[in-house]
């Protein structure tokens, strides 16, 4: 009740904010933009009509960079802004406990973020439709659910920095090298880890089914796994040689546990350090 | 049953800002402070900027954690049970800000259901005297009108406790006036008030207790009564004098009736009780300090503030 409360009034005031309209314009712009080329100028390999698959594969890769920097933009002023503020004050004054803060400002700013995804979604849906016959709308559905998921956990993510600092400053910068590791350097970091790891020199052998365990663990990447999950095959892609792996952590479903798992545990280390310090 | 009751509270910060490099000393904002707010008082909690007030308002709020000792607000745990505290509790901050993109109404509607209440916006915004403003955007809200929202959202769901920090900040003398018969309604509806103000002339009128804090401990505690029969009972006097031997000094010292002392060059400052003026005055001449001029100043309630505060006088209590 106290977290719907807070989540209420922060959805209220972030909707108004100048930021998220230029965010949702840049989105539809994007989606809009991305569904128009790939349904018209570059239509699917094979001559065929244009589906809305194609389009959605198409679109995982970009939508996996704009959507988390969207994420961290909602995310990282929503504590620490407030204590810079002193609206903290404000909001704290009332019954509501810091867990509802986090908890409340992490769902206000999930409302806030599946306004340009859905907007963005209907103009990119209107835009294939215009395009093609061949529209499935419960593909497009699940894109843009677990986009949504993506956001959340970029959310999540900046909610959680956010409410360590006291700084959102230090809140935004914190957020932008936790995105450029996870998001553009994973494989070079998780590379160097080994060369050091194995003695400055890289093994010889294949590595085992840790090392694709961690390289899926970027949001990025749990998001097109989980994606890859829930569609049906990817009509562009060419037979997959070799074997889907074995180990469960592997598969693509287990995309949505590691995306729980960026949602959950920044949340909860950023709540327990709010908590235990003065505002 | 007390409103409010510290225990031994002592706020220490580190003063470090959690930067590696930058520490600082740690600074004591409370030391050790008991505070008893009976039910029903209206108590105004005095004291100079950084004398503490606000630490304890956010001690009680549990916006921060006492090093030492423990607090309780409406018999509950202020630190474990702070959210029930928050039910019951309307509470005028200090630096707070409201937010900007959002109106009058909705930062009252948030309170009434931020705490499950059934009042009306329009009828607190009335009360408050921001009706007119009440469905324009807080941004664009001054100072004052800022202050009377965030009171207004203090009395939503009639709370048992009032804890107002410097309530008067950014409001005109009129609307200070307003504040104040707000308090008085709050405290005849069954409210405890509490609150701070580093001006006296704003706790005098409406306070049934005075407590007054300097650097984090309290120096003075009584009623408005109390504290102007302790500052009435005193003369200040100031005598110049021809010569100033060390013996008429000795002399005025040793008289009953005479506190304190001070001498500079030709003037003697005296503090006594009002009857001993004319036997202070002709024990000066009578030791060889003729007196050239004196003038007489019954101490005001806010003259005995502007000492304890500052620490001229010790306390007599």
């Amino acid at each position: 009740m106290s977290t719907l409360a807070v989540a209420r009034k922060d959805f209220q005031d972030a909707i108004r904010s100048r930021v998220l309209l230029g965010l949702t314009g840049l989105f539809v712009l994007f989606v809009a933009g991305a569904s128009y080329f790939f349904a018209r100028i570059q239509p699917a390999p094979g001559g065929g009509d244009p589906t809305a698959l194609v389009l959605i594969f198409s679109l995982l890769t970009p939508a996996g960079l704009l959507v988390p920097i969207i994420g961290l933009a909602l995310g990282y002023k929503a504590v620490a802004g407030e204590r810079e503020s002193g609206r903290i004050k404000l909001l704290l004054s009332l019954p509501h406990s810091r867990l509802d803060v986090v908890l409340g400002k992490t769902l206000g700013r999930t409302s806030v973020l599946v306004v340009p995804i859905l907007v963005g979604f209907a103009v990119g849906a209107a835009v294939i439709f215009w395009q093609s016959s061949r529209f499935t709308p419960v593909n497009y559905l699940v894109f843009a659910f677990v986009t949504v998921l993506l956001g959340l956990a970029y959310i999540a993510i900046g909610v959680a920095i956010s409410s360590a600092t006291t700084s959102t400053f230090r809140a935004l910068i914190g957020g932008i090298s936790l995105l450029v590791v996870l998001e553009f350097l994973w494989q070079q970091v998780l590379l160097a880890v080994v060369y050091l790891v194995n003695g400055l020199s890289l093994p010889q052998q294949p590595p085992g089914d840790w090392y694709y365990f961690l390289q899926s663990l970027p949001p990025g990447s749990a998001y097109s796994s989980a994606a890859r999950s829930l569609l049906p095959q990817n009509p562009t892609t060419l037979a997959v040689t070799g074997q889907t792996p074995d180990a469960f952590y592997l598969q693509d479903w287990f995309g949505f546990v590691i995306l729980a798992a960026w949602i959950v545990v920044p949340l909860a280390l950023g709540y327990l350090r709010f908590e235990g310090t003065d505002l | 049953m007390a409103a409010i009751e510290l225990d031994g509270v002592t706020k220490r910060y580190d003063g470090g800002l959690g930067l590696p490099g930058r520490s600082s000393d740690p600074v004591e904002a409370l030391s050790d402070l008991d505070l008893t707010v009976r039910e029903g008082d209206i108590y105004g909690f005095l004291g100079p900027n950084g004398a503490g007030k606000s630490t304890t308002i956010n001690v009680l709020l549990d916006f921060v954690r006492p090093t030492a000792g423990s607090a309780r607000v409406l018999d509950l745990d202020a630190r474990t049970e702070s959210q029930q505290v928050r039910e019951r509790v309307g509470v005028l901050p200090e630096g707070f800000s409201p937010y900007d993109r959002l109106t009058g109404r909705q930062h009252l509607d948030f309170a009434i259901g931020s705490k499950n209440a059934a009042d009306s916006p329009s009828e607190i915004a009335e009360r408050v005297g921001i009706a007119d403003a009440l469905d324009r955007k807080a941004g664009g809200y001054s100072k004052g009108m800022a202050q009377r929202l965030v009171l207004g959202m203090a009395l939503v769901g009639q709370p048992d406790l009032l804890i107002l920090d410097e309530p008067s900040t950014g409001l005109d003398p009129n609307g200070a006036r307003e504040m104040r018969d707000i308090v008085r309604a709050e405290r005849d509806r069954g409210a405890t008030v509490f609150f701070s103000s580093h001006v006296l002339g704003q706790v005098e009128p409406v306070c049934d207790r005075v407590g007054i804090l300097r650097d984090g401990e309290l120096v003075a505690e009584d009623t408005v009564e109390g504290l102007r029969d302790a500052a009435g009972g005193e003369t200040t006097l100031a005598v110049d004098v021809e010569r100033l031997p060390d013996d008429a000094v000795a002399a005025v010292r040793a008289l009953d009736g005479v506190s304190t002392v001070r001498a500079d060059g030709q003037q003697l400052t005296v503090d006594c009780v009002d009857g001993a003026k004319t036997t202070v005055l002709s024990t000066l001449e009578d030791n060889g300090a003729p007196v050239a001029d004196f003038d007489t100043t019954g101490a005001s309630l806010e003259e005995v503030f502007a000492s304890y505060t500052t620490g001229e006088r010790e306390v007599r209590a």
